[in-house]
């Protein structure tokens, strides 16, 4: 013979929070996002900083003391401090 | 055994040798068997009209026991309200009560031997007992109170007296157990003690004609006249009203004789309710009836106004929907003893901790429609709040009573919702003690992506090569010393100077790192390199300058600028590369030593502070909107916490 009440019917469950706010699933998701990229970025050796990607033809890089002019490689610069 | 009532002379039979008094069926007098024989207690009063799927001789079973209900009685409490007890013959040969009260079904045993407990007088709510019901247990007092008896029929199994009183002590352990206390008309006197538990009809396995009989599904309600004007008020809940109020002459009445009877005026309401008489709305999967109005006022420097709402439907009993400020409370019952209360004032309940928010006194001002129970206006309990939204818990104590609920935070846009209401008069003021912060999920979830980021970093930590695959060595010399006309090998026109590292091997799919390191001092370098594949012509171009400076100043070292820089670059083709540097520096000094090394694989910090960024800048914006939400939700609490506590003065 059981002695604990069935049903207790004057103890209902604590109400808990409603489910997430839109704001709450939406950081979520791009808090998601943010940590599936960094990993994929780690494995794949994804970089984020610019850098400038260009071609030179061997034509140029072979050319006689073409290799040291920098015009030959580049748009220019000229700086320091 | 049969005999003859001795009122009547009608034949009347006690089928049982343990029972005490037969209400006989014709002249409904109390016929009582004892030492001196059969005498009559005198008539007992006609029966009130409960609903109940419960009747005289229906069959049943409990805990595996079958039993047979053989008498009932009904009893006024003291306080107003009409409880019924149906007494049942077990197979066993125990009798079992069986009591029916504002919709919850309670089934006891009397249990000699179950502890000693204090006289009536001692007793005061919130008191602990330990009884023994199979095992010891701690029941907590809910109640010390009077009542009469009112009615019966039926084998009663004890002494019976038509309208005589006794004291009476109800108990519960919080758990669904509990135990009634009978002192009958001594209150010095060890009282009789029924264990038991709170059930559901289902529970007993009625039998009738093989159908389970189900309780009413809907309100019966009454039409009666005003004493006071002669308007029709109808009651919707006539079973268990004790007061009401008349909606056209605001008189107050008394609604527990069966009639209404004038008790009083009611003053001038301060406030219209919001949500009229009568409305029926789906709470808990049940349609209840809003059936009456309490405005009530919580007195803490000044008067703080609030409605309560009584909703009712004979399946559920009652429950309340509170209003203060524009906000919404659906209220429950909860069992004495249900909530543990610390010793440090705050309070545990489904496991859950909340905290304190308020004490105070509680003074009804005004009603309208039924209650169901002998309110008055000026009427005063101590009522302490505990929160954590969106439940509240309250307690409400007198001398002779304690009563505990549990509180659930609606939106208005929910109420209407359910109540059908197209709008409601008052919009939310403020933030309510249990209105809960939405976006709190934010913070769990940045705790939860905050690991994940860091169990990444730590994967890539670990799988990181770090191998270096160039590391070589070039004089950068100040080509302006020159005497020569024509710029040396390797020399620009405008003097920078170019170098080409020896080729080497980089894997597909890993980051590279190129580290460039002068030991300069006061002076700067300029670096424009590529990344060079052999195969394609393709490059990676960067340039990077190299600054150094220190000294003193008002006798104080500094230094600005370092001696290193990297570039990364994100995974190249596999095949084989070179660098290419083209280098200038300041005129004057010596040659500088540029070091190039070039490592692949490398662990990429500075993803992992952007990262942590980009997660923690919304949670930290959450954080300060969570803070400024807790501040003002604390701001009438007389217990805030610290971090609701801070910067106060400010606060709009």
């Amino acid at each position: 013979m059981t002695t604990e009440p069935a049903t207790p019917v004057d103890r209902p469950p604590l109400p808990r929070p409603a489910r997430p706010s839109l704001l709450t699933r939406v950081y979520t998701l791009a808090g998601g996002g943010v940590v599936a990229l960094y990993l994929v970025a780690g494995l794949l050796g994804w970089d984020f900083r610019s850098t400038e990607r260009e071609t030179v033809p061997a034509s140029v890089r072979t050319a006689p003391g073409g290799y040291r002019t920098f015009h030959f490689w580049h748009t220019g610069y000229h700086g320091g401090k | 055994m049969k005999t003859a009532c001795p009122q009547c002379g009608a034949e009347i039979d006690f089928r049982y040798d343990d029972s005490f008094v037969r209400v006989c069926g014709y002249c409904r007098a109390a016929v009582v068997r004892g030492d001196r024989g059969i005498e009559s207690l005198g008539r007992v009063a006609d029966l009130a009209p409960l609903e109940s799927p419960l009747s005289l001789f229906i069959e049943g079973r409990f805990q595996g026991i079958g039993f047979m209900l053989v008498g009932r009685a009904q009893i006024r409490h003291g306080g107003g309200g009409v409880w019924q007890e149906w007494y049942g013959k077990f197979d066993d040969g125990r009798w079992g009560w069986i009591a029916e009260a504002q919709g919850r079904v309670f089934v006891t045993f009397e249990s000699a031997g179950a502890g000693a407990v204090p006289p009536w007088g001692q007793l005061a709510p919130s008191m602990q007992l330990a009884l023994l019901d199979g095992a010891w247990r701690t029941y907590m007092v809910a109640e010390r109170g009077e009542a009469r008896y009112l009615a019966a029929e039926g084998e009663i199994p004890y002494r019976f007296q038509p309208g005589g009183a006794f004291l009476f002590a109800d108990l519960s352990d919080g758990h669904g157990h509990v135990a009634t206390l009978d002192y009958g008309d001594r209150a010095d006197e060890p009282p009789s003690i029924y264990l038991g538990r709170e059930v559901v009809y289902g529970d007993l396995a009625l039998v009738s004609g093989g159908a389970v009989p189900a309780p009413a599904p809907r309100i019966a309600s009454r039409h009666l006249a005003c004493p006071q004007c002669g308007g029709s008020i109808e009651l919707r809940a006539p079973d268990a009203t004790q007061r009401v109020a008349c909606p056209y002459c605001a008189a107050f009445l008394d609604a527990s004789q069966g009639d209404l009877r004038l008790l009083g005026r009611l003053g001038k309401p301060l406030s219209k309710p919001a949500i009229p008489l009568g409305t029926r709305g789906t709470f808990d999967g049940e349609e209840l009836t809003v059936i009456g109005t309490i405005h009530r006022a919580a007195i803490i420097h000044g008067r703080w106004p609030f409605f309560e709402y009584l909703l009712y439907s004979p399946k559920v009993g009652f429950r309340w929907l509170v209003e203060s400020d524009g906000h919404w409370t659906f209220v429950r019952p909860l069992a004495v003893g249900a909530v543990i209360e610390r010793a440090d004032g705050e309070v545990t309940y489904d496991g859950v901790p909340l905290r304190r928010f308020q004490a105070c006194p509680l003074v009804v001002d005004a009603v309208y429609g039924e209650m169901y129970w002998k309110v008055e206006v000026g009427e005063q309990v101590f009522g302490t709040d505990w929160v954590a939204p969106p439940a509240m818990v309250s307690k409400e104590e007198t001398d002779s009573e304690v009563t505990w609920s549990l509180g659930e935070y609606m939106t208005a846009d929910d109420v209407k919702e359910r109540l059908g209401l197209a709008e409601l008069p008052t919009r939310p003021v403020g933030i309510a003690p249990n209105q809960p912060f939405r976006h709190a999920g934010v913070g769990r979830v940045f705790g939860w992506l905050l690991l994940a980021v860091l169990a990444a970093a730590s994967v890539l930590l670990v799988i990181a090569d770090n191998r270096v695959v160039l590391d070589e060595r070039f004089e950068v010399v100040d080509t302006r010393t020159s005497s020569s006309a024509q710029p040396p090998p390797g020399v620009g026109a405008a003097g920078e100077q170019v170098f080409f590292s020896r080729p080497f091997d980089l894997a597909g799919g890993q980051n590279v790192e190129i580290r460039l390191h002068s030991g300069i001092r006061n002076t700067w370098l300029y670096v424009v390199g590529d990344l060079v594949n052999e195969a394609t012509g393709e490059l990676e171009s960067f340039d990077r300058s190299i600054e150094y400076y220190f000294g003193t100043d008002g006798g104080e070292s500094w230094t600005e600028g370092s001696t290193t820089t990297t570039v990364h670059i994100g995974a190249p083709a596999a095949g084989r590369y070179l660098v290419r540097v083209e280098a200038q520096r300041e005129p004057g000094g010596g040659a500088h030593a540029l070091t190039v090394q070039v490592r692949q694989g490398v662990f990429r910090g500075g993803h992992l502070v952007a990262a942590l960024v980009a997660l923690g800048l919304p949670a930290l914006f959450i954080l300060l909107w969570w803070w400024w939400f807790e501040r003002r939700r604390w701001r009438d609490s007389d217990h805030a916490p610290w971090y609701a506590r801070q910067g106060e003065s400010d606060d709009d």
